[in-house]
């Protein structure tokens, strides 16, 4: 295993960007290497590509290290080079590392003669000395044809005890590294030692020599958490946990993916030695900075390329595109590609002062008069629904940023809230960090970031607090967007003073929602991605749902992602409808059901839509409001005009006279007029709107709101909302002003009828001169007249299955009228109906008897007048 | 904090296939001249054994031609079968010197039984012959003058033989007493005729006489037994002196099977002094089977037993040496790979290694350091015991700041399973108490020279045993 290394890899002198040789002079006992970079190949500046071992050992020896000791599970002590491992195993051993011709007899010590001088007369096993990892590719060692040494770890305490000799020793600077340290952690038989070597040398006062860990964990939080994990080192637990508290310390280097710098000299290295054929040089640069934003190590590059060249192919936009996505799809620059987009002309003018500021700063930087400069507020928020293109965007501004040499990489790291914020204690922290690390020199893009700070419970907060620390300590190299919905986000940016002073608000761009030609264009170019193609009338039908969809959109509008999901259910009907006969364009017949409720249809006849209220008795002005309104409507569409919005009502009547049972039906009359679209009805009283407590009771009205969009909001009593108000505040005030709100807002997909006398109805209206203007439709509901009253009874009755007898009518309307105007305030019609229907059938029950009483009402079954005004029935 | 830690290497099976591999036991291996060595170190003590046996032989055959007619013919006959015997006996160790087989020695056996017996028929022949010559003294007993002459005759040659074989042969070693006893029985015939009863003296002088012959036979026979009981136990020892010399030095079999060029074994100074006990033990047992004095038994003791045992010693010692000779290479091996480990998996590099006292049959020291921290580990590597198979490494920290003992375990883990990789049975390293002595930090120490201990370590040559020749 101390075998002669395999050779003497060149002089020091290239380097690479990666290795940043100042970690070596923290003065910190250790230095901890770890990231994505760990285990990759390296192509330094002389497009050498090299092993990560062979890098770090050019890295150590360049920096002054005479002697370069490795260690590994295998080999607990090797070295890559002749010079180290003559600095440190003795002379003796020089001389005896004579090799021996094969086959020979003789013991391995020449020093060592018996009388039959150093004949071996005894057959040893002959094992061959185990060779060392050598220039074997880090990470596969061990999979060559190395012999395989007793890896019983007899040597582990030998291995630590002249690691610390050698770190120990004065006279030559020395570097011990462990190439694979989670290993070496976990599985060495010397724990006990080397837990106590790893103490003595962090005491040990020595700047001059270096114990490198290299974790191949991609996170210094992961390396924390392993050290931890493996509960043996507390020392290092210690020293690892306080760098990753305070990253500017020292002693820890992230080794991340290659940079253009980097890749470009491996394309050359590839170019030259595997002859790789590149098709258009001018397109080189593009293809650098597209593989650069790709977070990808430099070994699946190389095999990438090498493949390429293996395969006769050339390197071109469209190779790359191939492994890396959507990137650089056309020849056109990320400017030219923000300049075709519509609207953001906030964010196109702030990546053109942006230019303005790197130029100004470049001229004055050459002019020498550049001696401080504060770096523009580079992060941004995008506000606006999902499916707005904020993603795509933020892709743009990291290749803007990359081209403006804002960032080195431009790549984007999208992170989910769930990357950010754990479910425990103190793990949120190191989440934040690794995000943060994978998004270094590129940008971290946070979408419906105000998950962070709409958390009354969880560890949202700690997230923004780390990612705060990161946007300050990382300044030049992180550039984070957060974005969302605008409300949310204005939420998010007030929730920490921090936020608001790095988010300035110029740097808030507004995505609008797609109008419905784009929405349209987009459903178009998805339904193609898919293979479909449309017939014309199908596409105009298309165009109106998505027309339909955008009007009616709610704040849960995902523009594209809503239309892509639409194309994906049309592509399902269309499939099961053609089978293999794909030839067949899409029809209408192809739109699924929940989406054919978007289409506009003819409104009905003012016959077939009041059929509904036929059984109903009375009711004539709602009849002639609706009617009026379907003839507006079907003139309307005759024109080939827009529907209207549906009007809110106002129901004024006594009780009893039919109100909520209409408020019903006008929904579903209205989801047949094309109006609502699902015309379904949420009834809210006071109690459900007002609250007890300050602050509640506006979310009691918008989630009333939100239950009831695209339907009817059906408010009962509606005075009563203002009644503790004394005409003024209080929290039925509030819920008015709410209310009022959330109409505005949904305008057109919210029905809201408000009912009650028609005298209460006066003074809701006039408490609030938003709800006048709001509630433009009255819908007087009179009192029954008493041949309807009679009317109701006879057909409540034969609901039940009972006749009415003969004078039982006569007698049943005496009652009623001299019950109404015994009291004409708590006459609740149609209800008092229904109570006298009950006491009939109470007095028909004490004359029942079984098989003779027939089903039918006698006159005595009615009661006489009331002495006294009667409750209310029902 | 400092600290000592203990890893044991169980090294068993690794000994057990060099063991195998290395032959060290087989002694006789890469002797080609083994044979001819021994043969020509033996030849010329068959001759000189046999220039002494002809010597008797002529001394004999001189002694018979003074016998009277009567006994001359027969010792005459008994004299060339003797000779023959021994010209036989002479001519096969001669021919197998160096290569007496087991098949050898029982043809050799047979031979003499043979010949034994055909004297043992042809005396018993005479002596019947003899006995129907007494019955006619009975008829001469009348004829007293002729009578005297005859035992006269008869006593004249039982004192000639019985001269003889007081002369030249070693009848106290094979017949205590027996040529006293009947030297006596002669006095008493001599004594019988001096008193004129010729015919008991006749029959006593020529019993004598008869039994003085056989005992003449018995022991040339069993003098000639010995000799090549002295000739096989010398051959056998001397064989052995040789495996001694040309086990001084062995090849080294190297890893691939092959002997190592360049190295040797040496065997006298690896073997720490073991050779040299075994070369003394065997020249003493020379010298008892050279020695003519030395008896048949303890000449066959030493060629059936002590010559075996020490060849079978000599297998043992080599193997030794041998083995620690590649131990004290796996030391270092073994310092290689820790300090191999140390420096992969510690980052601990090799400062300086050596053997204790600089001598490589010892433990071995290596120190390494932390250039960073300038903490030091001394790793001490020897055998569990002596020719033990288990290896000890010692793991020895000198640390400039406090160190835990979990750390100190660590390292010592580190190295076992370093180990363990290398192919090694370490075992789990144990704490040992107290403190690593700070004075094993110093390893140049060990090069400075100590009189007192270089002169009894370092070989004589002066350079690293087994070291390759220049």
């Amino acid at each position: 295993m101390t075998e002669p290394a395999v050779e003497t890899p060149p002089a020091p002198g290239p380097t690479m960007e990666r290795f940043d040789p100042a970690v070596l002079h923290s003065g910190e006992p250790f230095t901890i290497l770890y990231g994505p970079g760990v285990g990759d190949v390296f192509v330094d500046s002389a497009y050498q590509i090299c092993f990560f071992e062979q890098a770090l050992w050019r890295l150590l020896r360049a920096d002054g290290f005479e002697r370069i000791v490795f260690s590994s599970l295998q080999h607990p002590v090797y070295f890559r080079d002749h010079a180290s491992r003559d600095l440190s195993r003795g002379e003796s051993r020089r001389t005896a590392s004579a090799p021996n011709p094969p086959g020979a007899r003789t013991m391995r010590h020449p020093r060592l003669r018996g009388p039959l001088d150093a004949l071996l007369v005894r057959d040893f096993g002959r094992r061959p000395a185990p060779e060392p990892p050598g220039n074997q590719p880090a990470g596969a060692a061990g999979t060559g044809s190395a012999p395989a040494a007793p890896s019983t770890g007899v040597s582990d305490p030998f291995g630590v005890m002249t690691l610390v000799g050698y770190l120990r020793g004065s006279k030559r600077r020395t570097a011990v590294v462990f190439p694979h340290a989670e290993e070496i952690l976990r599985h060495t038989r010397a724990p006990r030692q080397l837990a106590d070597a790893l103490a003595g040398w962090a005491d040990h006062v020595d700047d001059r020599n270096q114990w490198i860990l290299v974790f191949s964990k991609p996170t210094l939080d992961e390396v924390a958490e392993f050290v931890r994990g493996c509960g043996n080192y507390p020392r290092l637990d210690t020293f690892v946990t306080e760098r990753r508290a305070a990253p500017g310390r020292g002693g820890t280097l992230r080794i991340d993916h290659p940079q253009a710098a980097e890749l470009e000299r491996l394309i050359h290295a590839v170019r030259v030695r595997e002859r790789l054929r590149i098709a258009d040089w001018r397109e080189l640069d593009p293809i650098v900075k597209a593989m650069a934003a790709h977070p990808e190590t430099a070994r699946a590059w190389r095999t990438r390329l090498r493949e390429l060249a293996a395969a006769g192919g050339e390197l071109s936009r469209d190779t790359v595109r191939q492994w890396v996505g959507a990137v650089a799809a056309d020849g056109r620059t990320p400017w030219e590609r923000l300049a075709a987009m519509p609207g953001l002309d906030a964010l196109k003018e702030h990546v053109e002062q942006l230019r303005a500021e790197v130029e100004a700063n470049a001229e004055l930087r050459a002019a020498g008069r550049l001696t401080h400069a504060e770096p523009p507020a580079l992060h941004l928020v995008f506000t606006g629904n999902p499916g707005t293109g904020k993603t795509t965007v933020a892709r743009l501004v990291g290749e803007m940023y990359r081209d403006l040499g804002l960032l080195s990489r431009g790549h984007v790291f999208e992170a989910r809230i769930s990357d950010l914020v754990a479910g425990y204690v103190g793990q949120t922290a190191g989440r934040t960090e690794a995000a943060v690390d994978r998004a270094l020199d590129g940008v971290l893009f946070i979408d419906e970031a105000y998950g962070l700070s709409d958390q009354r419970e969880g560890f949202g907060g700690e997230a923004i607090q780390t990612l705060l620390k990161r946007m300050e300590d990382d300044r030049g190299r992180l550039v984070v967007i957060v974005a969302g919905y605008p409300e949310k986000m204005a939420e998010f940016l007030a929730a920490n003073p921090g936020l608001a002073s790095r988010f300035p608000g110029y740097n808030i761009i507004d995505f609008p929602d797609y109008p419905p030609e784009t929405l349209h264009a987009i459903l178009l170019r998805r339904l193609h991605e898919l293979g479909l193609r449309p017939a014309a009338d199908t596409a105009d039908r298309l165009r109106e749902i998505a027309t339909e969809m955008h009007r009616t959109r709610g704040e849960d509008f995902a523009n594209a992602r809503d239309m892509r999901t639409l194309a994906d259910a049309v592509r399902r009907e269309w499939a099961r409808r053609v089978r293999g006969n794909v030839t067949e364009p899409v029809s209408a017949a192809d739109i699924p059901e929940q989406y054919r409720a978007y289409l506009p249809k003819p409104p009905p006849t003012p016959a077939a839509l009041l059929a509904e209220l036929d059984d109903y008795v009375g009711l004539t002005p709602v009849r002639e409001v609706l009617t009026g309104l379907a003839d507006r409507l079907r003139m309307r569409q005759d024109l080939g005009k827009d529907t209207i919005a549906p009007p809110h009502l106002l129901f004024t009547g006594p009780p009893g006279t039919g109100k909520t049972t209409v408020a019903r039906l006008i929904g579903k009359l209205f989801r047949d007029l094309g109006l609502l679209r699902r015309g379904h009805m949420v009834e809210a009283t006071r109690t459900d709107l007002v609250a007890g407590y300050v602050g509640q009771t506006a979310p009691l009205v918008r989630q009333a709101v939100h239950d009831a969009l695209d339907g009817v909001l059906f408010i009962d009593e509606a005075y009563s909302l203002v009644r503790d108000t004394g005409g003024q505040g209080g929290f039925g005030a509030e819920a008015i002003d709410t209310l009022n709100r959330e109409m505005e807002e949904w305008r057109g997909r919210l029905v809201v009828i408000a009912a009650g006398y028609p005298r209460d109805m006066d003074a809701l209206l006039d408490f609030n001169a938003g709800m006048r203007s709001r509630f433009t439709t009255r819908v007087p509901f009179p009192e029954y007249t008493l041949e309807d009253l009679v009317e109701i009874l006879r057909r409540m009755a034969a609901a039940d299955g009972y006749t009415l007898g003969a004078g039982v009518v006569e007698r049943a309307a005496s009652w009623l009228e001299r019950t109404r105007r015994a009291n004409p305030a708590a006459f609740g019609n149609a209800r008092t109906v229904r109570g006298l229907l009950g006491t009939m059938e109470g007095r028909m029950a004490a004359r029942y008897v079984p098989g003779v009483t027939e089903p039918e009402f006698r006159p005595e079954d009615v009661p006489g007048p009331p002495v006294s005004p009667p409750s209310e029935g029902g | 904090m400092s600290g000592k830690k203990r890893i044991q290497v169980d090294e068993s099976e690794w000994y057990r296939l060099q063991r195998e591999a290395q032959q060290l036991k087989n002694v006789q291996r890469n002797l080609p001249r083994l044979i001819d060595d021994v043969r020509a170190r033996t030849r010329a003590d068959i001759d000189r054994t046999f220039s002494t046996v002809q010597e008797r032989q002529r001394q004999h055959e001189e002694a018979v031609r003074r016998l009277s007619d009567r006994t001359r013919e027969m010792e005459a006959d008994t004299t060339r079968r003797l000779r023959e015997q021994a010209a036989e006996l002479h001519r096969t160790l001669h021919e197998t010197a160096g290569r007496m087989q087991e098949e050898t020695r029982r043809r050799l056996a047979e031979q003499q039984a043979e010949t034994r017996r055909a004297i043992a028929e042809e005396r018993a022949e005479r002596r019947a012959e003899t006995a129907r010559l007494s019955r006619e003294i009975d008829a001469l007993t009348e004829d007293r003058a002729r009578a005297a002459e005859t035992v006269r005759t008869w006593l004249a040659d039982a004192d000639t033989m019985a001269g003889l074989i007081g002369r030249t042969l070693p009848h106290q070693r094979y017949a205590p007493g027996e040529l006293d006893r009947l030297t006596a029985r002669l006095g008493t015939a001599r004594h019988n005729a001096a008193d004129g009863r010729f015919d008991a003296a006749l029959a006593m002088a020529q019993d004598t006489y008869h039994s003085l012959g056989e005992l003449r036979v018995d022991i040339e026979q069993r003098e000639l037994e010995r000799c090549s009981a002295q000739q096989e136990a010398v051959e056998a020892l001397v064989r052995v002196e040789t495996l001694i010399t040309g086990n001084e030095q062995r090849p080294v079999i190297g890893p691939d099977g092959e002997a190592l060029a360049g190295y040797v074994l040496d065997v006298v100074y690896w073997s720490e002094g073991e050779l040299e006990e075994l070369r003394r033990e065997t020249g003493h047992a020379l010298t008892r089977a050279r020695d003519d004095a030395t008896a048949t038994e303890e000449l066959r003791g030493l060629r059936d037993e002590e010559a075996p045992r020490l060849e079978q010693a000599l297998g043992g010692t080599v193997e030794r040496a041998g083995m620690r000779h590649l131990a004290s290479q796996i030391r270092v091996n073994l310092a290689d790979a820790v300090a191999q480990s140390l420096s992969e998996y510690a980052y601990y590099d090799l400062v300086d290694g050596e053997y204790e006292a600089a001598d490589p049959r010892g433990r071995y020291y290596a120190k390494l350091r932390n250039d960073a921290t300038g903490n030091e580990i001394v790793v001490d590597i020897s055998q569990a015991d002596r020719d033990s198979e288990q290896c000890v490494v010692r793991v020895l920290s000198y640390d400039h700041d406090a160190t835990a003992e979990a750390v100190l375990q660590d390292r010592a883990e580190a190295i076992q399973q370093a180990l363990a990789a290398d192919g090694l049975s370490a075992s789990a390293p144990v704490r040992e108490p107290g403190l690593p002595d700070p004075a094993l930090t110093d390893i140049a120490r060990h090069r400075e020279p100590d009189p007192a201990a270089q002169a009894a370590a370092r070989p004589p040559e002066g350079r690293r045993p087994g070291a390759a020749a220049e």
